[in-house]
């Protein structure tokens, strides 16, 4: 069996009904509240009815003309064949799929209501609600048997179908395995029922419910995107079913259906404006808003946009003439991967130039509700309004959305701002998709820091000149841009991180000697195999602190990083998680490191107001993250023999390296390690 | 009759003063020059030398041709201006002594300033050059910390100048990088930390003027810790 599309265009359709001789298919559509029925041998599509707000199924009675219509919102209306509208009951409980009976000349509705899980019968001429049977676990689907003796019902919570004697409301589940199983319809024989299974299966089965056990048999699969409805003709041999946006026959051999020229086309997309609820990105080379025009024109610009998870966007869109006249109003909107374009009633206005003046469009349904980095399509289409139409398509485009965990506070560091970076953006919406919470974000982006390709150890100290190389040079920076950068990364996600820096902090000890002058680092950063410095001579003390007689020192000829003086150390970042602090290193790609909470007036970070702390405050810092970080400091001091080896800050050598490991927090009363902290 | 010289003796390129240096002061004639008078520099390098008319009046002399030697401590001899004899001085005369950095002993070098360093500040500072042309790092902030390792009224100039610096310093390739600040800032730093230590609040204002705008930067907060530790 194939399946072709009747329908391209749908603003998520829900329930469908075919008339008798199989010609006409009415069906609803959820998200615009609209009734609409469609000539299935041509694709021309006429409005019915509009106005409702969520509309589930439809049922017509083909002798009177006389259409019924279930709301997510409670209320049974009837649309008389003159089309008065009214209200037949509200019985609340979300009321689903329904099944009209006529008995003793009276009409029947008989529905289930998803949110109270009941099934209810609904006498039409005297507007009164009976419940035949409570207990029912989101109940979706039902049909009646053809003495009104038994309903069938589908429940999703039970992944059931289910057989209720309507007489005494006794339930027999007679299968549980459906895969979001939603309504329901008769084969011709009405010994079997054509169920269609939402996602992932998007199918439809086929469940022969004379037989015992039941037998359940695949019909097809590769439906569109979440089927509801199902509609098979007098002899099956096609079955209409009604998806979020298409309406589409499975049958042996399909109609083609042929579509008017499109009369315009789309030209462009603004998914960032004035009042938009988009990030606002920038570009690093040019440092301009993307959204400075549109991120997507026709042919020329494609460029991505951003939003929280969850957001449901509006977006401004162009239209271009594409044929001399174009009057009259259409009903315009997009299919695509994410659910499309709510359709909408259009009248364009085209300018001289043959461009028509912005449209404000709503995407179908609110963006993932995790971070992601996705791939957005949008096929579109227009249906003149005045008479039965086929929706002409007018154009398909795909983007590059971002979804980000949450909002961007760009109040608690004067670095940050309301805007990010595209790169990061993007970057970050693919390294941390699906994460849960700060700490993974802030885990995963250490970990893929080096998938951006950008270097530590080149001319770089600001987020803007790292993203795009000093003077030509590569993508990256020193540690006054990697601690700036962490925090833009961690920003775009919405996830706040502090920057501290730790500084030299030279002390003169007496007798020439000064502890320490620099801080040396063997490893060669972010994305580099070694430092990026020429050899010097070091005389490295590995083994014995403090120094002695016997104490070796090694001279080791090495490239090394050297960063001395009291207006130089290093950057680094903070996540404060469920009260504990995480120390995140950019410049070496290294982290979480999980600290003791700092004491004092930032705890539990280390001062940001450029105070020298030392010894045992620095405990926890220095074992679990300066050893293994910061080789060695390097400082003017007296070998075993009393030669000072005194270091200059010319020539930036001539101290003993001492490595950090080794040396104790505290010697007596003194600090031997102390860093001014600042930001 | 009195005359009196006064002077003062500098390294030219820094105009550092020289205290403690030996002066002695003659006067040009055609046989033999007649010894004015010695005396030693003070701590600001300034000195004074009184000597009588029939120190040097000869028979057609009525005025002194005068000339200097400058020796250091042990009488070793630094400089002379013997090729730039002022004739007929008057009464009272102010000599000013410059003498190049490269005439110094090791010594008293030890306390000034390389002028080489001096140049190429000087080049780093000079208007446009900054953006025009590329600096070793290493080169500059040595000369930065050069400077640094005394206070000097020249040193003090060029440090007033280093955080009035505008625009970018372009680094050359082989740069030994500054990690926390850029380089431009890593100097301002430098020169704000031995302003502030050097003059206390003197140069407060200049600093504000060199941060301003630049309050979310390390710089900005590492020069306002310098001005606080002088309150």
């Amino acid at each position: 069996m194939a399946i072709g599309d009747i329908v391209r265009g749908l603003a998520a359709g829900v329930g469908i009904d075919l008339s008798p001789d199989g010609k006409t298919a009415y069906y609803v559509e959820w998200s615009i509240g609209e009734v609409c029925k469609v000539e299935v041998d041509t694709g021309k599509v006429e409005l019915v009815a509009g106005g409702f707000k969520y509309p589930e199924d439809v049922e017509v009675d083909w002798v009177t003309g006389d259409i019924f219509v279930s709301e997510r919102t409670g209320e049974i209306t009837e649309i008389s064949v003159d089309g008065v509208k009214r209200i037949v009951v509200n019985p609340g409980g979300a009321p689903h799929q329904l099944a009209l009976v006529k008995q003793g000349g009276n009409r029947y509705l008989y529905t289930v209501c998803f949110d109270s899980g009941t099934l209810i019968k609904i006498d039409v001429n005297t507007n009164t609600v009976t419940t035949l049977v409570t207990g029912l676990g989101h109940p979706i689907g039902l049909v009646v048997d053809a003495n009104v003796d038994y309903a069938y019902v589908t429940e999703q919570d039970k992944k059931s179908l289910t057989k209720i004697q309507l007489s005494t409301g006794s339930t027999t589940i007679l299968y549980n395995n459906l895969v979001s199983p939603f309504f329901l319809a008769w084969d011709k024989n009405a010994t079997g029922l054509f169920c269609v299974q939402r996602d992932p299966s998007n199918s439809l089965v086929k469940i022969d419910v004379s037989a015992t056990p039941v037998t359940v048999q695949t019909v097809t699969s590769g439906l569109a995107w979440r089927p509801s409805g199902a509609a098979p003709n007098s002899d099956d041999s096609k079955i209409y079913i009604c998806a979020d946006q298409k309406l589409q026959v499975i049958s042996s051999s399909v109609p083609i259906i042929t579509p008017d020229p499109p009369p315009f086309e789309v030209y462009s997309i603004q998914f960032n404006y004035d009042g938009s609820s988009a990030v606002s990105l920038k570009d690093s080379v040019t440092d301009a808003f993307v959204h400075s025009q549109p991120e997507w024109i026709k042919g020329t610009r494609d460029e991505p946009a951003a939003y929280v998870r969850s957001t449901r966007p509006h977006i401004k869109v162009v239209f271009r003439k594409i044929t001399s006249s174009v009057t009259g109003t259409y009903a315009i909107g997009a299919i695509g991967n994410l659910g499309g374009i709510r359709r909408k009633d259009v009248s364009l206005t085209f300018q001289s130039g043959g461009l028509s003046n912005a449209v404000d469009f709503e995407l179908m349904w609110p963006l993932p509700g995790a971070i992601g980095k996705h791939t957005v399509d949008f096929e579109w289409y227009a249906r003149k309004m005045a008479g039965a139409n086929v929706p002409i398509g007018v154009g398909s485009d795909a983007h590059t959305i971002c979804t980000t965990w949450q909002t961007m506070d760009s109040s608690r560091d004067s670095t940050l701002n309301n805007w990010v970076y595209k790169k990061p953006m993007l970057w970050t919406s693919e390294w941390t998709a699906g994460k849960t919470n700060e700490k993974e974000i802030c885990d995963v982006i250490i970990n893929r820091l080096p998938d951006s390709g950008m270097k530590y150890g080149v001319s770089g100290w600001d987020v803007g000149t790292m993203l795009i190389g000093y003077l030509g040079g590569p993508p990256g920076g020193m540690c006054g841009g990697w601690y700036k950068m962490f925090q833009h990364l961690a920003h775009c996600q919405g996830v706040f991180v502090h920057r501290r820096c730790y500084l030299n902090n030279p002390r003169s000890i007496g007798n020439n000697e000064v502890k320490w002058d620099a801080i040396v680092i063997k490893a060669g950063g972010l994305n580099q195999t070694a430092p990026t410095r020429d050899p010097m001579t070091f005389e490295d003390v590995n083994s014995q602190y403090p120094i002695v007689s016997t104490t070796p020192i090694t001279n080791v000829t090495e490239k090394r990083y050297v960063f001395h003086g009291s207006n130089d150390g290093h950057c680094i970042n903070f996540l404060v998680y469920q009260g504990k602090p995480y120390l995140y290193d950019a410049s070496f790609g290294t982290g979480p490191f999980e600290l003791a909470p700092f004491a004092g007036a930032d705890a539990p970070l280390p001062p940001g107001n450029y105070t020298v702390i030392g010894g045992t405050e620095l405990s926890s810092f220095k074992a679990q993250y300066l050893d293994t970080a910061v080789d060695y400091v390097e400082g003017s001091l007296r070998d075993g023999s009393g030669t000072l080896h005194s270091y200059s800050y010319s020539t930036r050598q001539g101290g003993l390296t001492v490595k950090t490991s080794i040396i104790p927090d505290v010697i007596g009363s003194f600090d031997e390690i102390t860093f001014n902290w600042g930001i | 009759m009195m005359f009196k010289i006064t002077g003062r003796v500098v390294v030219k390129e820094s105009q550092r003063a020289l205290p403690g240096l030996i002066i002695k002061a003659y006067d040009k004639d055609l046989l033999y020059d007649d010894l004015l008078g010695n005396t030693v520099t003070d701590l600001d390098g300034t000195f004074e030398i009184v000597y009588e008319g029939e120190d040097f009046q000869e028979l057609f002399e009525k005025k002194p041709d005068i000339y200097f030697k400058v020796k250091d401590e042990d009488w070793k001899d630094i400089f002379s201006t013997e090729e730039k004899v002022r004739f007929d001085s008057g009464k009272e005369e102010f000599f000013q002594l410059e003498i190049p950095w490269e005439k110094l002993p090791e010594e008293i070098r030890e306390i000034s300033i390389n002028p080489k360093t001096i140049e190429l500040i000087e080049q780093l500072l000079l208007p446009g050059n900054i953006e025009k042309k590329q600096f070793l790092w290493q080169e500059i902030s040595g000369a930065v910390y050069e400077i640094s390792k005394t206070q000097t009224p020249k040193g003090e100039q060029i440090f007033l100048n280093v955080i009035k610096l505008e625009g970018s310093i372009q680094m050359a390739e082989g740069s030994d990088l500054p990690s926390v600040m850029s380089p431009d800032d890593t100097l301002k730093a430098i020169a704000i930390e031995h302003l502030t230590k050097w003059t206390g609040q003197k140069h407060v204002k200049e600093i504000k003027n060199a941060i301003a705008g630049r309050e979310s930067s390390t710089l900005y907060g590492l020069a306002m810790s310098y001005m606080q530790d002088q309150y």
